[in-house]
């Protein structure tokens, strides 16, 4: 399945609502953009990965490179709702402790208030 | 002797398959070359010559980006302004439209004369059949330059597997095989055995984000790195650490096509292996009687993110171990929505008899190929087997 993006704002935050799966060439480059877009000059994002069926090694590049790139700008990528696929991949490339990971909306936007 | 309202219908028949006759003709030049500048030149001179027009050409698009002449006759000074949507008195039209049903150019009639009805249908077949001869042409000069990039694949496989370890080394009371196999013509994944001087030996297996061409040219600068670290007797964590370094440099592009690895060194004097995990799948380690290890990594691939650090730990191998490092092409064989997945590949490995390597990656590629639904390979799939032979007589 095709990846469908969806950016919803709150306060400072932009929530990304990503549907589908992030492989190479199928994804990654809409989900770069996405996140490249988010506002502000320290961007807040907040991935929501609920729906995401899928991730490949390119998928998880991107996320890690969207990531360092945010944080370079001061800003923060987090993760809401990931999945066993990517927490188990997450975990196994020792990359976990990299990304603030939460279940809950709420808690996770609170967390940005609190920085 | 005829009446004249029949006579008239015969000129009329006559004339009518004149220009049926014509437009065959037509179509049969048309439809004599391949190439898309003739192709083109010939509609043209097709459309002036039968319709006695003053000029002929092609309205601007795609299709004749890389065509030097598109006008053949004479035509207004303001020509090029024409459109379908604003066309001006003296000038006829017709598309050619693609096999999707796309129009791919126009072709245009500039005749001071308006153009009968008969002549419009003229046009519009020839029209019809350019758009045929021209998709033909593109479709050929697809084909000349998908053979050229073949050509260049293969060149390129080649290379790449020529720079695999041509043989395992010898080492006694040790039998090691490896097997790479990609998934398109080159690959991502990369597998290298290096003899040092004082008898031990270092070994690489790593597999680079995504797959084909741009993985594999990762893969062979992460190979350069390799083969100029490995001998310079830094600590395995050392090594790691400044080919993450190294890695990340390289820039935005590099970063996104990450190598997950694993860098060993076996030492047969004391019997033990080190190793590194870089963000790698866990490696097994099977002794009989004991539970298997999972050498998992110590930190993420590398090339991803700048100033990690990583951990070597060293394993005891006692005669009848099996150590075998692999990409996840292994465990990610898919049966309908099942991954073939660790446990699985953990458990070849597990009941394997340690007695030689080939025998148990032979076994594991068998047991893979019965369990894909699709005799196609998704990923490069590449392992590495190390085992310590049992003493003769069983130890």
């Amino acid at each position: 399945m095709a990846l469908i993006i969806r950016t919803r704002q709150t306060g400072e935050v932009s929530i990304i609502d990503l549907a589908g799966s992030i492989k190479l060439g199928d994804g990654t480059t809409q989900l770069r953009d996405a996140i490249r877009t988010a506002p502000g000059e320290k961007p807040q994002v907040l991935l929501n990965l609920a729906q995401v069926d899928y991730l490949d090694s390119a998928g998880l590049g991107e996320l890690v490179g969207s990531f360092t790139s945010i944080a370079g700008r001061g800003g923060s990528v987090k993760l809401l709702h990931p999945q066993k696929k990517l927490t188990s991949l997450l975990t196994l490339t020792k990359l976990y402790t990299i990304f603030e990971s939460f279940n809950d909306e709420a808690e996770a936007l609170a967390s940005f208030n609190g920085r | 002797m005829l009446h004249s309202h029949e006579h008239g219908e015969t000129i009329e028949l006559q004339q009518k398959l004149a220009r049926v006759q014509s437009l065959l003709e037509a179509s049969r030049q048309v439809h004599s070359t391949i190439r898309l500048e003739e192709v083109l030149d010939c509609v043209l001179e097709i459309a002036a010559k039968e319709l006695e027009a003053e000029g002929t050409f092609f309205s601007a698009s795609e299709v004749l980006r890389d065509v030097h002449r598109t006008v053949y006759g004479k035509v207004p000074d303001d020509w090029t302004r024409w459109t379908e949507a604003d066309e001006p008195p003296g000038y006829a039209s017709a598309p050619l439209t693609g096999s999707r049903g796309e129009v791919l150019t126009h072709l245009v009639v500039y005749r001071s004369q308006p153009l009968h009805l008969e002549e419009l249908d003229f046009l519009e077949g020839l029209a019809l059949q350019s758009a045929l001869a021209v998709g033909n042409a593109q479709h050929h000069a697809r084909m000349l330059e998908w053979e050229r990039v073949q050509i260049d694949l293969d060149a390129a496989r080649a290379i790449q597997r020529s720079l695999l370890p041509q043989s395992t080394p010898d080492i006694e009371g040790y039998s090691l095989a490896f097997r790479s196999i990609t998934c398109y013509e080159v690959g991502g994944d990369y597998v290298d055995m290096l003899p040092l001087n004082d008898g031990r030996l270092m070994l690489v297996l790593a597999d680079v984000a995504g797959k084909g061409l741009a993985s594999a040219l990762m893969s062979m600068s992460f190979r350069s790195a390799f083969r100029a670290i490995a001998g310079t007797g830094l600590p395995l964590a050392e090594m790691a650490a400044r080919m993450n370094t190294l890695h990340w440099q390289e820039g935005t592009e590099a970063r996104r096509r990450y190598v997950t690895s694993i860098i060993g060194c076996l030492d047969p004097a004391t019997n033990s292996i080190e190793i590194v995990n870089a963000g790698h799948n866990p490696a097994f380690l099977c002794v009989d009687g004991k539970a298997p290890t999972m050498i998992g990594a110590s930190g993420p691939p590398l090339g991803m993110l700048p100033g990690r650090t990583y951990e070597a730990e060293t394993y005891t191998i006692e005669p009848g171990t099996r150590l075998l490092l692999y990409t996840d092409g292994l465990t990610e064989v898919f049966h309908k929505d099942e991954e073939f997945g660790e446990e699985r590949l953990m458990g070849l490995v597990e009941t394997e008899s340690g007695a030689a390597s080939a025998p148990l990656l032979d076994r594991i590629w068998k047991t893979l190929s019965e369990f894909a639904d699709s005799p196609r390979q998704s990923d490069d799939m590449t392992a590495l087997s190390i085992i310590r032979v049992r003493n003769e007589g069983g130890a």
